[in-house]
């Protein structure tokens, strides 16, 4: 049985040892007799007790974790008093993700994770392995991928700049920062919060010039956003940079990343569901970003299962005939009632009039927020009929088609649009659902489950009854519809 | 493949339930008044909420409600306003739960609970021998122990 890589001695030691550490080391280099030092030794001899502690934990910790990797899989154990054995069969290993993390490069390190589609969200292996070990276990899994289908895809870099710029959010941004302001000292806090004030006031008084009354409170809001933005950028695109997926026999590879570098095989057999997404923009220009749901890719919420970052709709189709040929789309032959036309557009309608009949009683009852309130008021319009121009656009572009083997679901998500291709097989139950107004017209609301970690409920609005039954008996027959 | 239904002898039980819950609220606004016009707007919208809920929808809803095991899947089915109706691939079953309340045998208060990769379903307010039977029927069809 091999060890992990000593470097993981360092992740296992609480992170406070070092405000005890830097003191010591600081105490010892300042020491200039042997009268000093005992002196010193008398004054410290606690806080060497707790750091030996400390290490002395980490390393029991580091010797109590150990692994071998076979042909047949990789064999385990952990535990300090509480021993487990584990044994993980390679034919079981959904994803096999290997992170070349910036820090621990120079060392010869990779965090290594295993998850196999057991059914526990939580049920992941990670191991920090040396280089040579990591080596072994990929070139087993490849082993198993010699005969079979080859093909590769890397997208163009401005398809991927593109992509970190459609897929960031302004929210994990803001998070990323905050959490930067947290961790760091008073002082860099204030320094920056002096910038920052100073930054809002100039960028106030440049917009004075142009805009009339834009209150500061607004352009600090959208400056915190845009900053947040642009970090979420910068990281993605750091996160997503050198992409590239190979498809040979049963394994998918898939890698990227520049400071963390990661590999990830994905056994194609394993995926759930292929989730073709578009946003409102991505659908009138025609591209198309691809996601795969498999137990272990992506698990972390910061983190998109990437399988094509974007492309053309014709060149993402081909590419996905080749490298996830299970997964293939089909125009819908299953589509809403025209009856069921307002209960697409219902909400943005009634939203529309609804920030005008709630703005008018804010400016009438407090005056002092006018411009605020204007100026919500119009963001709130402009995003609402953003959101009725896609609930329109859904209507029309939502549907359902059952192969032989899968089911294609076309449907929206807010201003989302996405086509979901699910193996039979992996459908986790359907519901119908029928409103009074539904059952007058003849149509029910379809919603599937798929097999997946988390619970993914996909919402189709508005299919014929009489279509929803007969999709219900194609799902438990070859037959397609 | 057999049809199972709610077991009725629960809406008395649970119509007892609410009238104790509306009486702790009505006990707990007499002693606690803070706002009155507030708490009595509150304890009308509540009073009305269990009247409603306990002598109409409560027995519609459950004579909507209907469950059946076949080969293939399983079937729930509910609804008085908004109807739904529920199917679980029998392939797709991870684990099943039968969860039994006290005295479950005479209030039919007993329910069975079926997990899949991804979703899962909770069949209410079975008799207890119908609650077996449909666990028993599920086994069955998935061929494996559960």
């Amino acid at each position: 049985m091999t060890r992990q890589h000593p470097i993981k001695i360092l992740s296992l030691m609480y992170s406070g040892v070092w405000l005890l550490i830097i003191p010591l080391v600081r105490g010892i280099a300042s020491l200039d007799s042997p009268q000093a030092f005992t002196v010193w030794l008398a004054g410290v001899w606690l806080d060497l007790l707790v750091v030996a502690f400390i290490v002395g934990t980490a390393i029991v910790r580091w010797r109590c974790v150990s692994f071998d990797i076979c042909k047949d899989g990789i064999s385990f154990r952990r535990g300090v008093f509480i021993r487990h054995y584990g044994f993980i069969p390679t034919e079981s290993i959904s994803v096999a993700e290997g992170e070349k993390k910036f820090l621990l490069r120079p060392f010869g390190a990779v965090v290594v994770h295993i998850s196999s589609d057991s059914g526990k969200a939580n049920d992941v292996l990670t191991l920090t392995m040396r280089y040579r070990d990591y080596a072994r276990l990929f070139s087993e899994l490849a082993k198993k991928k010699r005969s079979g289908i080859k093909a590769s895809y890397r997208p163009k870099k401005l398809y991927l700049i593109l992509f970190s710029t459609i897929f960031s959010s302004a929210l994990s941004g803001v998070l990323f920062i905050s959490t930067f302001f947290i961790e760091s000292g008073k002082i860099l806090v204030d320094m920056l919060e002096g910038y920052f004030l100073t930054t809002v006031d100039e960028v106030s008084t440049h917009l004075d010039a142009v805009i009339d009354g834009i209150p500061k409170i607004v352009v600090a809001v959208v400056l915190i956003l845009l900053i947040g933005w642009v970090c979420s950028l910068v990281i993605n695109l750091l996160r997503y940079t050198k992409f590239r997926i190979e498809r040979v026999g049963r394994f998918v590879s898939v890698r990227s990343g520049f400071f963390t570098q990661s590999h990830c095989f994905i056994d194609a057999s394993k995926i759930f569901f292929a989730d073709m997404r578009q946003n409102l923009l991505m659908k009138l220009c025609g591209i198309i970003s691809v996601q795969v749901s498999c137990a272990g890719y992506s698990r972390r919420k910061s983190r998109i299962p990437v399988f094509i970052p974007i492309n053309k709709r014709e060149d993402v189709l081909s590419t996905m005939r080749i490298l996830l040929p299970s997964s293939e789309v089909s125009p819908p032959t299953i589509k809403p009632l025209p009856k069921s036309f307002f209960r697409y557009i219902f909400l943005p309608v009634f939203i529309i009039p609804s920030v005008v009949a709630v703005m008018f009683p804010i400016i009438h009852f407090f005056p002092l927020w006018k411009d605020v309130a204007v100026l919500l008021s119009v963001t709130a319009e402009v995003l609402s009929v953003i959101f009725l121009t896609a609930k329109i656009v859904a209507y029309f572009s939502t549907g359902i088609s059952v192969g032989g083997d899968t089911v294609c679901i076309r449907y929206s998500m807010g201003i989302n649009f996405r086509t979901v291709i699910i193996p039979k097989g992996n459908i986790a139950k359907i519901s119908l659902t029928q409103s009074i107004f539904a059952r007058r017209y003849g149509y029910c609301n379809m919603t599937f489950f798929s097999a997946s970690r988390l619970i993914s409920p996909h919402f189709v609005i508005g299919i014929p009854l009489a279509d929803a039954e007969k999709i219900l008996s194609a799902l438990d027959s070859n037959t397609g519809i | 493949m057999k049809t199972y239904t709610a077991d009725k002898t629960c809406v008395n039980i649970l119509r007892a339930v609410a009238l104790l819950l509306l009486a702790g609220i009505i006990v707990a606004t007499t002693y606690l008044r803070p706002f009155p016009i507030v708490m009595t707007i509150l304890l009308a919208v509540f009073s009305a909420l269990c009247l409603f809920g306990g002598g109409i929808w409560l027995p519609l809803w459950l004579r909507s409600v209907r469950c059946e095991v076949s080969d293939c899947d399983i079937l729930f089915a509910s609804g008085v306003f908004f109807r739904n109706r529920t199917v679980m691939k029998i392939s797709a079953v991870r684990h099943i739960t039968l969860i039994k309340t006290p005295f479950s045998k005479f209030t039919g208060l007993n329910f069975v609970s079926v997990s899949a990769l991804g979703g899962g379903i909770v069949l209410p307010f079975l008799s207890l021998c119908n609650a077996e039977e449909i666990v028993a029927d599920i086994r069955q069809h998935t061929g494996r122990e559960l």
